[in-house]
């Protein structure tokens, strides 16, 4: 195999491959990428037997062939020669031979043949998605995912269509986040749920890319194509609970105040917070008053006082801080609504005019 | 033939002297034989990635191991599909109990969105005793041949809360496990009409959805069937969805808390065809069945409490399988704040408290209850009148003397006013009669029975 190539392009396409390389497998061959020449372009491919990755890149091909070479070395080399423009690349016996300007490295590979394959989906039901769009939907719900693999269907995000829109669900049992994005394609018979480590991946592979992608999924398998780059994910064969029963109807209590106020409260709060990250929130609506306590038997306490809106019954409640700082960074508005159902009941945090997102964090006890 | 588990075991073996360590630990890891049919074997594989590289790789060194093992091995596939890892010590994984975080409430609410079933229900955790042997067996027949067998359509009916639904639930669970080709669908009765209900108001296109979407199953399981009563359209269309299916060779099964024929207002012809299958009741359980459960129970709370208190729960408490369970959990709740296990005399005004002893009534009080209800004189049922007003409340009083509790046709003649035992006889029948058809009778009678 000989080719060349423009070195950043290649160290760009190396260094996402890399990523999805098996990093800690007893199998030296799940650690390196597959560069491959395919016509006129050069495949790069790698795996960790959970997500598999391809990509085309544009290349000047000389000799056809194959090379499988460890992925962190490869990248780290490419990294280390910024100022070469372009990469001379050629292989024999599994030898890589990597030739610049002013350099001469060689590299060990490994036979291609024992790459393994990466699965290609030709049935299933298929939907296409511009990637930003996709990458907004799954970023507004991934912080609530489980992060255990004790149960693995709610250590996933879940994906649905729903009328016109196309809804991400993730939940970690004490908090869950719904997040509803535009759709008009086509009716999809059932949802499918990602393992959140691996759509953590699909989404930093199509970060910075405006392109439309093409999903394509099965019972057991989902696929993401666009231009240059083919991702595929295992799913999880299970059952996603029916959380749509849980979220409430209706409030008896309910507050607007503005993100940055209560940003700005609970980063000061947040400080004095024990273990539990628990932050008091003590609603009086006739006497328009609203107040955040946290306390800290080894430090101190606070107390602050927003300013907000509200109506409905007094209520004691207390909430995980951490939990509430999630929501908000994922929350565009200017302006949140907070409403609840009494002090052991799921409050409900949701931006200002805005339906498609839903937010769902469970009290802590007293 | 040899058994699944055993003869991939020894497959491993060999394939593990053939591959490198490194390539066997990647590869063959949580695979398994998860079918055995006609010489074509089905290993499991955890994900696609696995699949293609068996496929590709691997399957000419797992076919011949396989032939070695066993000569009638023809052909070897592979499935995607989720394994059980062999149950290894269960460790408590929960959260440490101090911290004071209350979970949302969604462990309920795993059900399948597409078939309808919640996988909880397994027979794993379903106990069988004398009570619902027959519903057992026959759903066991079911597994074996489903839709092919004399057991189509099945129908088990019983009382609230002795586990037809778990039942029902786990030969869909079942289907689904052991013929995956198979389209298993559970719903309600409610669900059911609501649905035709919509698709009424949505004109002919969704009607048409509706009348294909439940004919597709393969096995179709409807819950509560008796909430269809007064229902006609529903029941129409149930009827026409049925003779659909049961022509061809699907399996249906129904459940009711109600015999079909005592279902008020059901159209005869589903009367019939329900009866054309196999008709099963669930009784109440009876006191070995009682403490098994109980036991099954306290056991998977990691509860465990002396022998003799669960015995005297078998014995107190009679009644459906949700009341035990509850005051399972009564007791459970109560030894967790009190931090030891409770003896039995603080159990005992425990169970007084939940459960509703039978009182010992005379003929007296009974009528009296039966005749307040009516707003009649209570001397008037012993009288001779024939008026339309009292001839009603003295039938009921009769009929319910008679089925629930249990005395004789001469003395209930006796009692009332020395009427001939034949007339009783005939008023019971009669009542009986009645209740098939009439709805606010067996509303009227069902409420009386609610007062002793």
């Amino acid at each position: 195999m000989n080719f060349t190539c423009n070195r950043e392009t290649l160290q760009k396409y190396i260094t996402n491959a890399e990523r999805v390389t098996g990093k800690n497998s007893s199998l030296p061959i799940l650690s390196s990428v597959l560069i491959a020449t395919n016509g006129k372009s050069l495949v790069i491919r790698s795996t960790n037997l959970e997500v598999g990755v391809e990509f085309q890149i544009p290349a000047e091909i000389k000799e056809e062939g194959s090379v499988a070479v460890s992925g962190s070395l490869f990248s780290n080399i490419l990294m280390s020669i910024p100022d070469e423009e372009s990469v001379t690349v050629s292989v024999k016996d599994s030898v890589c031979k990597i030739i610049t300007k002013t350099k001469n490295i060689t590299v060990k590979g490994l036979l291609p043949d024992d790459f393994p394959t990466i699965p290609v989906i030709n049935e299933g039901e298929s939907f296409t998605i511009q990637s930003q769009v996709f990458i907004q939907g799954v970023k507004s719900v991934l912080m609530s995912a489980a992060i255990s693999d004790i149960k693995p269907e709610i250590s996933s995000v879940y994906v649905y269509q729903k009328e016109k829109s196309l809804v991400f669900v993730a939940t970690d049992s004490f908090r869950l986040a719904e997040k509803k994005i535009d759709y008009n394609g086509e009716e999809l018979s059932q949802g499918v749920i990602i393992p959140v480590k691996n759509i953590m991946e699909i989404v930093k592979l199509f970060d910075g890319v405006m392109e439309n992608i093409l999903f394509k999924i099965t019972k057991t398998q989902i696929s993401c194509v666009s231009k240059s780059v083919y991702v595929t994910s295992r799913v999880i064969q299970g059952v996603y609970p029916d959380y749509e029963q849980i979220l409430p109807k209706n409030n008896t209590t309910e507050i607007v105040m503005l993100k940055q106020d209560l940003i700005n409260t609970l980063k000061l709060s947040t400080l004095f917070s024990d273990k539990f990250n628990k932050i008091q929130f003590i609603v009086e609506p006739s006497q328009k008053k609203c107040l955040v306590f946290t306390k800290n038997s080894d430090i101190g306490e606070t107390e602050s006082n927003l300013t907000v809106t509200m109506s409905g019954e007094p209520i004691e409640i207390s909430l995980n801080g951490k939990h509430l700082f999630d929501c908000l960074s994922v929350i565009a508005e200017d302006s949140i609504v907070m409403q609840c159902n009494g002090s052991n009941k799921p409050a409900v945090i949701r931006g200002l005019g805005d339906n498609s997102f839903v937010y769902l964090t469970m009290p802590l006890t007293k | 033939m040899q058994n699944n588990a055993q003869l991939w075991e020894k497959a491993l073996f060999a394939l593990e002297g053939e591959l490198s360590r490194a390539n066997f630990s990647t590869w063959f890891k949580n695979t398994a034989i998860i079918k055995q049919d006609d010489g074509t074997i089905v290993i499991g594989v955890p994900n696609e990635f696995v699949k293609d590289w068996l496929q590709n790789k691997f399957h000419k060194t797992i076919l011949h191991s396989l032939r070695n093992l066993s000569e009638n091995v023809r052909a070897v596939e592979y499935s995607v599909c989720k394994i059980e890892e062999p149950k290894t010590e269960k460790k408590s994984v929960e959260a440490p109990k101090s911290a004071p975080v209350a979970e949302l409430p969604l462990s309920n609410l795993y059900v399948n969105r597409e078939d309808g079933l919640n996988p909880r229900y397994t027979f794993d955790d379903f106990i069988i005793g004398a009570f619902n042997e027959l519903a057992y067996a026959a759903s066991q027949a079911i597994l074996k041949k489903v839709g092919t067998n004399v057991y189509n359509p099945l129908f088990i009916y019983g009382n609230t809360g002795l586990g037809k639904t778990h039942l029902i639930q786990a030969i869909g669970n079942e289907v689904k496990k052991h013929y995956p080709n198979k389209r298993v669908f559970y719903t309600t009765s409610e669900k059911f009409s609501v649905d035709y209900i919509n698709s009424v108001g949505q004109g002919s296109k969704a009607m048409a959805a509706f009348k294909n979407k439940y004919r597709v199953y393969d096995l179709l399981i409807m819950d509560d069937i008796q909430f269809l009563s007064n229902k006609e359209k529903t029941q129409e269309e149930l009827f026409h969805i049925f003779n659909e299916l049961y022509h061809n060779n699907k399996q249906i099964i129904f459940s009711s808390d109600k015999h079909p024929n005592y279902i008020p207002a059901l159209e005869s012809r589903l009367k019939s065809r329900f009866s054309a299958g196999m008709i099963v009741d669930v009784q109440e359980p009876e006191y070995e069945s009682r403490l098994a459960i109980l036991r099954a129970k306290a056991e998977t709370q990691k509860f465990f409490p002396p022998q003799e208190i669960i015995e005297y729960l078998a014995s107190s408490v009679q009644g459906n399988i949700r009341e035990l369970e509850g005051l399972l959990n009564g007791i459970v709740c109560q030894s967790e704040l009190k931090n030891r296990n409770l003896t039995l005399n603080e159990i005992k005004p425990f169970i007084k408290n939940t459960s509703k002893p039978k009182k010992l009534l005379s003929v007296k009080e009974i009528v009296k209850v039966i005749s307040d209800f009516y707003n009649i004189e209570e001397s008037f049922v012993y009288d001779k009148t024939r008026r339309k007003e009292v001839l009603k409340p003295r039938q009921i009083a009769m009929f319910i003397l008679r089925e629930d509790f249990n005395i004789s046709y001469p003395t209930i003649g006796q009692k009332l006013g020395g009427r001939d035992h034949t007339t009783v006889m005939h008023s019971c029948e009669k009542v009986k009669e009645d209740i098939k058809n009439d709805l606010s009778l067996m509303q009227e009678v069902d409420q009386i029975r609610a007062m002793f």
